[in-house]
């Protein structure tokens, strides 16, 4: 199921607020939260659904193991056991294919590929379950004695499908205790629709724009100008899509008592490239940090090789297609020049400088993202340097462009901290009016407004996929 | 309570309610059958099986009932579409609209929409004066085409084009392939030897409305119709007689030629393109004079509309006439590739009207269609066409004795033996300007022409 849709709007999700609001026990909350994110998954996944509680048992199993056993090397084990029974099943079903592919390509080898369906959220909650029981051989973290408590944290259904990935430390305490308190309820509320808005409103718009562009008939022949276009609204597109979702799955955790981590810090507004990371996809970049980066001797021994592992790591995990990898590798090559070349000299280089260099390198980034056919990309950046008949300016470019501006300069105002800046600006009056009745009346009709009017739009559009699927 | 509570306590109620009310409405209300507004039948709740479940295809078929079934879902399509408007203006100031539509199969547009009710057809020519001849009656009953199976795409799958609407018309970008449009004219060479000297060959190629009525940038290059139908005929062997429809067109384009919600022509474009055509075969074109004229009761909304569902369109919808043959003939239509059965039809049946306009003058595409005329001439022509041949055929009954009418995504006999069999003098092929490279037509031509 998906959080945009009609069913789970309508049906899920207030059949699952009315039932846990109404348990006092957190024990049966647990018991109705797992149950729902079972069913949750299982909606769309009717047979993965085993495979994930099959994950979940072997790691959990192997804490268990693990904790029981005295000598380290003994703990090694069942450590190096779970991680390479997750790992292999993760790279099973999502890698298979690009696996043979690549072998295909040296002489006298002709495999065929096979076809394996990626379950959905693999990568998410296979990264999940492994901060669980390498935390807990690092000895930062409690066992966990109930396999429904753990399975529940890994299938919670808010992160479960696109992120972000909880560690189980983070939430280790509110498996047990939590509350669900006022604010955290109508807190959550309205952060769930902001998150929908974003999804719906803005990047399933964008994405019809990067259709318009980079799907058509004659991509071939585009002018630079559509070029250029169709990859700004996928830069708006892949923000307001991942990023809402995120905020769906914060807003759903908060209304539920659980505290996630924030997972985007306006990643558009950043003066580096080291510091677009530090605002994109926080909890992935954080989990590469902790889990690989660091454990591989970070910044002390072999920087450049543990970097380059990192970075691979990253491109590959988001997709098992070259242009990930690539895309990865171009993040490593940028960042370490930075780290060389600009960093030193930060403080002397001009804002404006940094922020307009950092968009065009993600732009250049989001291309490659983009295109997972390598011809593709190629007439891409062709038609961007080399115009063809069609020139850098033709009339559909034009018209494209007048269609689309206000959209696009609205969608990275909305990608900025205007709000956030506005809210700490006026904190007193705005504070004032949220405890009288008018502002209470506008809080409402403002949630309301955005739950019909996202409602309006799913009913008027039946395209609604979820670009993180695909991971 | 502090007010700051009660203001939550009153958000998260409206929300809850909203959601459970709207939710239990979903259940009590009465289902509904079908969507006026779209054409279709609305989904209802799925059988439950054991095989759905497990693929997940269970809740795909629910989540559809549940959309499609939404309560007051007209309101909300309408207020979303209202939103859209104000929210992301697809209309420029100058009225100017760009689309993305659906691209079937390299350039073919989706034809006729599924008619309601099958077209009306004559069983018997001599009852073809009785008006309530129902398509009930039918001795024959005329079988929906079948699909012609799907084919390996030749490059990169391409599933978009653009669809410009100016000036209230909606007018399809065209972007010419080279070696495409050289590959087109060999295979008509190649057909050329097979019908060996006792058939002359022609080759029409008619433009679409964005090369007449567009402004020059949007058919510049390879957009370029004239420049596109130039390269086909460069290539061709001088033993095939080249249709000049283009300048016939062009130089009438103040005239109703063009429909502006639908990607054909009218009947009047069909009757300039007959002009051209009759230059080319010595023959002298009948005036519009000569042959009777009427026009459908109705209203039209084109292919153009369907996939676009532009509002400019809708208030401004195309209406349909044309001109009757001046001869007496007998058409007979065979259907499906495997021609068990055949029925009679009318030409220019004003019966068939409104969402089937253009299907008035010859019918829709199919197979075969024979025309037997009362001319006594000795020349018989073979008409190979898409779906612009059919507002054509027509005009054809004024000089033919025998008319052939083959479409070659249901036609899969041989053309040479249709040919030497029946003695035709003459053979028309008939493309629009994107049918160049419609693979689905050309894979069926390849099959026939052998």
């Amino acid at each position: 199921m998906v959080f945009s849709s009609l069913i789970f709007l309508y049906v899920f999700l207030p059949l699952c607020l009315v039932a846990v609001w109404l348990t006092p026990s957190i024990r049966a909350q647990n018991a109705i939260l797992l149950i729902a994110s079972l069913f949750f998954y299982a909606w769309g996944e009717p047979i993965y659904v085993l495979l994930m509680i099959f994950t979940a048992f072997i790691i959990w199993i192997c804490g268990r193991l693990m904790h029981r056993s005295r000598a380290k090397r003994q703990k090694k084990v069942f450590l190096v056991l779970a991680i390479v029974i997750a790992l292999s099943s993760l790279v099973y079903f999502k890698y298979t294919g690009f696996i043979v592919e690549i072998l295909n390509t040296i002489p006298f080898v002709k495999l065929s590929v096979p076809t394996i369906s990626l379950p959905i959220g693999i990568s998410f909650y296979t990264f999940q379950a492994l901060t669980y029981i390498i935390d807990l051989y690092r000895g930062e973290i409690k066992i966990q004695r109930s396999f429904a408590r753990f399975l529940l944290y890994v299938s919670l259904f808010p992160q479960l499908i696109a992120g972000p990935i909880v560690r189980y430390a983070d939430i280790e305490q509110q498996l047990l205790r939590r509350k669900i308190t006022l604010s955290g309820m109508s807190g959550g509320i309205g952060r769930f629709l902001v998150g929908l808005a974003k999804k719906v409103l803005i990047a399933n718009y964008a994405s019809e724009i990067v259709e318009l562009c980079l799907e058509s008939t004659h991509f071939a022949q585009i002018s630079s100008a559509t070029a250029i276009l169709g990859m700004i609204a996928f830069t708006i597109q892949i923000y307001f899509d991942f990023s809402g979702y995120s905020d769906m799955a914060i807003g759903l955790g908060a209304m539920f008592g659980f505290h996630f981590l924030e997972n985007f810090q306006y990643p558009y507004i950043a003066r580096t490239i080291t510091d677009f990371w530090r605002r994109w996809h926080i909890s992935l970049s954080t989990f590469f940090r902790d889990y690989v980066y660091i454990p591989l001797g970070g910044n002390r021994h072999h920087r450049l090789r543990n970097t380059f592992i990192v970075w691979f790591l990253t491109g590959l995990w988001h997709g098992a297609s070259l242009n990930f990898v690539l895309w990865g590798l171009y993040y490593f090559i940028l960042l370490m020049f930075e780290r060389a070349f600009i960093l030193p000299y930060q403080g002397k280089i001009p804002r404006v400088i940094g922020h307009i260099g950092s968009m065009l390198a993600v732009f250049v980034g989001w291309s490659l993202f983009y295109f997972t056919s390598m011809g593709r990309l190629l007439t891409y950046w062709k038609r961007i340097f080399a115009p063809g008949l069609a020139g850098f300016l033709d009339i559909e470019a034009k018209i494209l462009w007048k269609q689309h501006l206000v959209f696009i300069l609205l969608a990275f105002i909305f990608a900025t901290p205007l709000l956030p800046w506005f809210k700490a600006r006026f904190k007193r009056p705005l504070r004032q009016i949220e405890s009288s009745p008018v502002g209470g009346f506008l809080q409402t009709a403002g949630v309301l407004f955005l739950l019909l009017l996202t409602s309006a739009s799913l009913v008027a559009s039946s395209y609604n996929p979820f670009l993180y699927f695909r991971f | 309570m502090p007010t700051r509570q009660k203001n939550q306590t009153i958000l998260i109620v409206s929300f809850l309610v909203t959601l459970l009310v709207i939710g239990v409405l979903h259940l009590i209300l009465p289902e509904q059958d079908i969507s006026e507004d779209e054409g279709r039948r609305l989904s209802r709740f799925p059988e439950l099986s054991y095989a759905d479940a497990l693929t997940g295809e269970q809740a795909v078929k629910i989540e559809k009932w549940y959309s499609d079934q939404f309560p007051f879902r007209e309101s909300f399509i309408s207020s979303g579409k209202t939103w859209r408007k104000l929210a992301y203006p697809n209309l420029n100031a100058d009225g100017m609209a760009i689309y993305l539509i659906p691209d079937e199969e390299g350039s073919n547009l989706p034809e006729e929409p599924e008619p309601t009710e099958p077209p009306a057809t004559d069983p018997v020519p001599s009852q073809s004066d009785d008006p309530d001849v129902t398509e009930t009656e039918n001795p024959t009953e005329p079988t929906s085409p079948p699909t012609p199976p799907p084919l390996a795409p030749d490059e990169e799958v391409i599933s978009t084009k653009l669809l410009l609407i100016i000036n209230k018309r909606a007018m399809e970008r065209y972007y010419g392939n080279e070696d495409k449009l050289k590959a087109y004219a060999e295979r008509l060479n190649a057909f050329d030897q097979k019908l060996g000297e006792g058939t002359q060959l022609y080759s029409l190629i008619a433009p679409t409305a964005i090369e007449l009525f567009a402004p020059d940038e949007h058919h510049a290059g390879y957009s370029s119709q004239i420049m596109c139908i130039g390269i086909v005929n460069d290539a061709l062997d001088a033993n095939i007689r080249t249709v000049n429809a283009y300048d016939q067109l062009l130089f009438h384009r103040d005239q109703y030629i063009y429909y502006r919600t639908d990607h054909h022509w009218t009947g009047l474009g069909a009757y300039y393109a007959y002009v051209a055509f009759c230059e080319s075969a010595g023959l002298d074109p009948l005036p519009l004079e000569a042959m009777e004229h009427y026009e459908l009761e109705g209203t039209y909304l084109g292919s153009l509309y369907r996939v676009s569902k532009d509002e400019v369109l809708k208030n401004n919808p195309d209406t349909t006439e044309g001109w009757r043959p001046n001869a007496e003939y007998t058409a007979t239509a065979w259907d499906s590739s495997e021609m068990t059965s055949s029925y009679k039809i009318r030409l220019n049946d004003e019966r068939i009207k409104g969402g089937n306009s253009y299907l008035n003058f010859s019918g829709g595409d199919r197979a075969l269609l024979k025309i037997e005329t009362n001319h006594k001439n000795g020349r018989k022509i073979l008409l190979v066409k898409d779906s612009f041949g059919n507002a054509f055929v027509p005009y054809l009954a004024n000089h033919f004795e025998e008319i052939y009418v083959v479409d070659p995504r249901y036609y899969v006999r041989s053309l040479p033996t249709l040919v030497k069999d029946n003695g035709i003098t003459d053979a028309l092929i008939l493309n629009y300007m994107f049918g160049t490279s419609n693979q689905t037509w050309l894979t069926g031509f390849d099959q026939i022409a052998k």
